[in-house]
């Protein structure tokens, strides 16, 4: 059995389905936002949101974080020299103490040898 | 015009990503057409083809975002489409003998009706893989490279699928006819 490739064209042209095919298909989108709102609404919040938004939120964290950070750089220089003080403080007592301990010592052997 | 047409959907797209309802409406409505063919076609059921096509089009209207041009639209309906219908027709039961299917009601006249019922019978009897290679050459006009990246499948494969299937088809054809013949006279 011979048949032409416009045969078989002709034999599959497109058809159309029911004329209410579109009210179905979008009765049914209707129906499945109205199941699933929690999952449409985050999808609508998502439609605002924009790449720049995005670029803006990292500068700013970015901003937070460096003032941060330089802050508690600076809070632990400031503990750094007190430490620094205090301890140059007690070395100077010590030294203070030793050097009248000397002297002492010094005077005492003065008045026995005279 | 076609520039004009292309112009519309682009517009339609866009206004359906962001939720514009009456958009969606209207790109269902340029390509129903296609979508339901290819299953109608595919799974000789117009009830299940219906269903397959509405499906089709809420699974886009969850990807809408994805959708970039009205070209990618068309590629991407097609590629599900097929795709669907392959895994729908593995998951059919044949408790529906596709001789028995009647034509849809809205058939154009065509020359030798005859002829082209019995050739879509054919074309539905076919092995999945190579109806849906005759579907997108002969009704969608595809070439064989589109039929290949469509169906995710050689190009030989698609060449010599084809061929074998209109082999196929001539030969039951040339049965059925002949049987047709027989009884009529």
């Amino acid at each position: 059995m011979h048949f032409s490739d416009d045969d078989l064209r002709s034999a599959l042209e497109r058809k159309s389905p029911s004329p209410d095919f579109t009210q179905r298909v979008m009765a049914q989108i209707g129906k499945q936002q109205a199941k699933a709102p929690g999952k449409f609404a985050g999808l609508s919040i998502f439609r605002w949101w924009r790449p720049q938004w995005a670029v803006a939120t990292a500068l700013a964290a970015c901003l937070l974080l460096a003032l941060s950070w330089t802050q508690y750089h600076r809070y632990q220089q400031r503990v750094e020299a007190q430490n620094a003080r205090k301890q140059v403080v007690l070395a100077l007592r010590i030294t203070s103490e030793k050097v009248n301990g000397a002297l002492r010592q010094a005077l005492f052997a003065g008045k026995t040898n005279h | 015009m076609v520039d004009d047409r292309e112009g519309r959907m682009q517009a339609a797209l866009e206004k359906a990503a962001l939720g514009d309802h009456l958009s969606f409406a209207e790109i269902v409505q340029q390509h129903q057409r296609m979508v339901f063919s290819i299953a109608w076609h595919f799974l000789r059921n117009r009830a299940l083809a219906e269903e397959v096509a509405q499906e089709i089009f809420l699974q886009l209207y969850q990807n809408l975002s994805s959708i970039q041009s009205p070209a990618h639209l068309t590629h991407w309906l097609r590629r599900v489409t097929a795709h669907r219908c392959i895994d729908q027709s593995r998951r059919l039961k044949p408790d529906v003998a596709l001789e028995e299917v009647p034509e849809p009601t809205a058939r154009m006249q065509m020359p030798d009706p005859l002829l082209h019922q019995q050739l879509r019978k054919s074309v539905a009897a076919l092995p999945e893989k190579w109806r849906m290679m005759v579907i997108l050459r002969y009704q969608e006009g595809l070439d064989l490279a589109e039929i290949s990246e469509l169906l995710d499948v050689p190009l030989n494969t698609v060449k010599s699928g084809l061929q074998r299937s209109l082999l196929e088809l001539r030969r039951k054809l040339t049965r059925r006819l002949g049987e047709v013949r027989y009884a009529l006279f």
